[in-house]
């Protein structure tokens, strides 16, 4: 990431040149807000002291609280910032000053989000991403900033000197994308607040504004929620709610002969058949999974929205209680990731991921690969992908299957899992005691299963090479389709075990600084490997190619 | 617009890869076999001094015939087979290598994506006049390894990878 050329800088007005850039303050109404959120994050202890603690330690409890709120309050007096024409500046910190600064080129995201308490008193929490890794907490945060501040601060970052080249095709891809009838895009007005502009800052926003042309990609349909359902992302919840649901009625005494509702259901299930109890408790829990991921999908994506600005950067904002804001900087954007998980699968809707040269570590933006579009249809999944990217074609083209020796592989493997399986349960039934037919059973079950996984998993297997795209996909229980244009590869690694030697097989992979780090097409056949690298960048294996001739690559040259 | 290249294996056309060119040091063998040879008197000595402080048995002395076939069986074979397999080869635009005996890996990395180019020498290496060159790239998967060359063939092994790598612009991610 070496600085773009820095000179456009003069574009950019400074907010007020007869002032050089004065420091700014944080909002003040975030007094109201702050001492209590940082109360709150002491509450458990603070409680647990009031409560349970003999004389002593109450006074204690209460003096934490005191020092809490104070930290709080003096957040306010001690932090300041600017942004001047080449680099944002913070200052914090009440013992140890600190001044961070950071070259507004070097800026990889802004992200603004608020909470329920930030919210109703319209503010905003800023975070600068910079993509630095020795620092824990990511880049800069401002916590928190009036929501007119925080807009138009973002904006002015957004727009600022790093980001005004075009280096990335998906920016100059806008144009063409409009060709294509699948990506079709809505102009939108920006849905902004009645802006109270102090008199002095009014010009620069303004231009801002004029310059920020957001057109909505994608935004979320009510009717996505049932696609929540078959995310899963409610087991971590359903856990918890149940174990805690289960101390509760512990705690409380409360067998599950007290609460009439429960009862009729205890009783239900107790008298049932072990196979059929078994059986329905599952349904249940599936039931109350699903439930709550739905639950969780709409807190989280309540009010989706993702725009592109004029320069080609992303943003992303979301969330019901929560609301946060995403920003992607479309130069960095190295190509998509469309995945179905199998229940996802199975009602035919897909997650987009952007896959964005970035930190491996961290969170949000800053992550390799940052999400797009929630679960949604299919076909949405296609298009968001098809719009971000500029190119619709690699998105759902056929692939090119990789042959018998990688569907033999695909075989093999799920059928040594499910002897290997059922194996186990033959020696837990053995030690247990238990009758052998289990052992078989669980053999004449698993056995088709692991040959319709195998199947599946290979029709998934493919991989091809459009206008200049490497797709790839692989996966049964997530299916992946990566899309990664030809300039993300920094490297190529091709990999043959002793097996795929011997089936004729290679694996390759495409190192890249993007996303995962590294994208596979596995088990190709033949000499498709290095076919597929030489015609993806074709300079870099002229020097090692062999002619035509020789004798076949599979050589281990021992 | 959509080209999907060839319809199956048959259908591509006829592109391999050779092995890369260059060996490693010829004193690389020997390096090979002494650090090896150590891990072994080590796993010896333990064997020897559990026989000496409290012998159980037959058994122990079978454990110290056994392992020594292994050693003398994968000291003699280990060098020479992995100075064939281990082979390296630097093009104008690309580093290529080749490691892995059962499992064959061959990297390659371009120049131009070149970020760092490193060498390390621990003690044994100095012995044996032998440098180890890391060349790494923007990926965290990319990093090209070459054990094991003779000390000024890595030198000017990074003295021009360094030169070519300069003289490409951009942040090579």
């Amino acid at each position: 990431m070496t600085g773009p050329d820095t000179s456009p800088a003069g574009e950019i007005p400074p907010s007020d040149p007869q002032q050089a850039d004065p420091w700014q303050r944080l909002s003040p109404r975030m007094l109201a807000v702050h001492p209590l959120h940082e109360a709150l994050r002491f509450l458990p202890v603070v409680l647990s002291m009031l409560f349970l603690g003999r004389r002593g330690e109450q006074l204690w409890g209460l003096l934490g609280l005191a020092f809490a709120l104070v930290i709080g309050l003096a957040r306010w007096f001690t932090t300041t910032y600017r942004v001047t024409a080449h680099q944002v500046q913070l200052r914090r910190g009440l013992v140890r000053r600190e001044v961070l600064s950071v070259p507004r080129d070097r800026i990889r995201s802004v992200d603004v989000s608020s909470r329920v308490l930030q919210r109703m008193l319209r503010l905003q929490r800023l975070v600068i991403g910079t993509g630095r890794s020795d620092r824990r907490h990511d880049g800069m945060v401002l916590d928190a900033l009036d929501v007119e501040a925080a807009e138009r601060l973002r904006d002015e970052l957004l727009t600022g000197p790093g980001q005004t080249d075009s280096l990335q095709p998906a920016a100059a891809a806008i144009v063409t994308a409009d060709k294509s009838e699948k990506a079709e895009m809505r102009p939108v007005r920006r849905v902004t607040p009645p802006r109270l502009h102090r008199p002095d800052e009014l010009d620069t926003s303004v231009t801002h504004l004029d310059a920020l042309g957001e057109q909505l990609i994608s935004e979320l349909r009510p009717s996505w929620i049932r696609f929540g359902a078959f995310t899963l992302t409610g087991t971590a919840g359903a856990g918890v709610l149940i174990t805690s649901l289960i101390t509760f009625l512990n705690d409380a005494q409360l067998g599950p002969g007290r609460f009439p509702p429960l009862r009729l259901v205890y009783r239900q299930v107790t008298a049932l058949p072990m196979p059929l109890a078994v059986l329905a408790s599952a349904a249940l829990a599936v039931l109350v999974v699903s439930l709550l991921s739905a639950v969780g999908y709409a807190l989280a994506f309540w009010h989706f929205r993702l725009t592109r600005l004029a320069n080609g950067t992303l943003r992303l904002t979301r969330g019901l209680v929560t609301k946060r804001s995403v920003t992607i900087e479309g130069r960095r954007l190295r190509g998509i990731e469309i995945s179905e998980t199998l229940p996802l699968r199975l009602v035919r809707g897909a997650r987009c991921t952007a896959i964005t040269t970035g930190l491996r570590t961290g969170r949000g933006a800053e992550h390799g690969s940052s999400l797009l579009l929630p679960a949604a249809p299919l076909a949405e999944a296609h298009r968001v992908g098809a719009v971000v990217f500029g190119d619709a074609a690699p998105m759902d083209c056929p692939l090119v299957q990789h042959g018998e020796g990688a569907r033999n592989r695909r075989c093999t493997r799920a059928r040594i899992t499910a002897v290997g399986v059922s194996a186990a349960v033959g020696g837990a039934a053995l030690w247990a005691g238990w009758p052998a037919w289990i052992w078989f059973v669980s053999l004449a079950v698993l056995l088709p299963f692991a040959e319709l996984i195998a199947r599946d998993r290979y029709r998934s297997l493919g991989h091809a090479w459009v206008d200049g795209q490497l797709v790839g996909q692989q996966g049964g229980f997530v299916r992946r389709r990566f899309v990664l244009s030809e300039e993300a590869a920094v490297g190529w690694i091709f990999h043959r075990s002793m097996f795929q030697r011997r089936a004729g097989l290679a694996s390759l992979t495409v190192a890249t600084a993007a996303g995962r780090q590294f994208y596979s097409f596995i088990d190709l056949p033949g000499d498709s490997a290095a076919a597929l690298a030489s015609d993806a960048t074709p300079g870099w294996l002229e020097p090692f190619l062999a002619p035509a001739s020789e004798q076949p690559v599979i050589d281990c040259s021992a | 617009m959509t080209t999907v290249d060839g319809t199956d294996a048959a259908g591509w056309p006829a592109v391999r890869l050779r092995a890369p060119n260059g060996t490693v040091s010829r004193r690389a063998p020997r390096f090979w076999a002494l650090r090896a040879g150590l891990g072994w008197l080590v796993l010896l000595l333990v064997e020897t001094g559990w026989l000496l402080s409290s012998p159980i048995g037959p058994a122990q002395h079978v454990l110290i015939v056994v392992t020594i076939l292994l050693a003398a069986t994968h000291l003699s074979v280990m060098p020479r087979w992995r100075f064939k397999v281990h082979r390296w080869e630097v093009a104008p635009v690309a580093v290529y290598t080749q490691t892995g005996w059962f499992n064959q890996e061959r990297r390659i990395a371009p120049v131009a994506r070149i970020q760092t180019v490193d060498t390390q020498r621990g003690p044994f290496e100095r012995l044996f006049g032998i440098t180890n060159v890391t060349v790494t790239t923007a990926s965290a998967r990319g990093p090209v390894r070459i054990h094991a060359l003779d000390h000024d063939v890595a030198e000017r092994l990074v003295e021009q990878l360094t030169r070519e790598g300069r003289a490409t612009a951009g942040d090579a991610s």
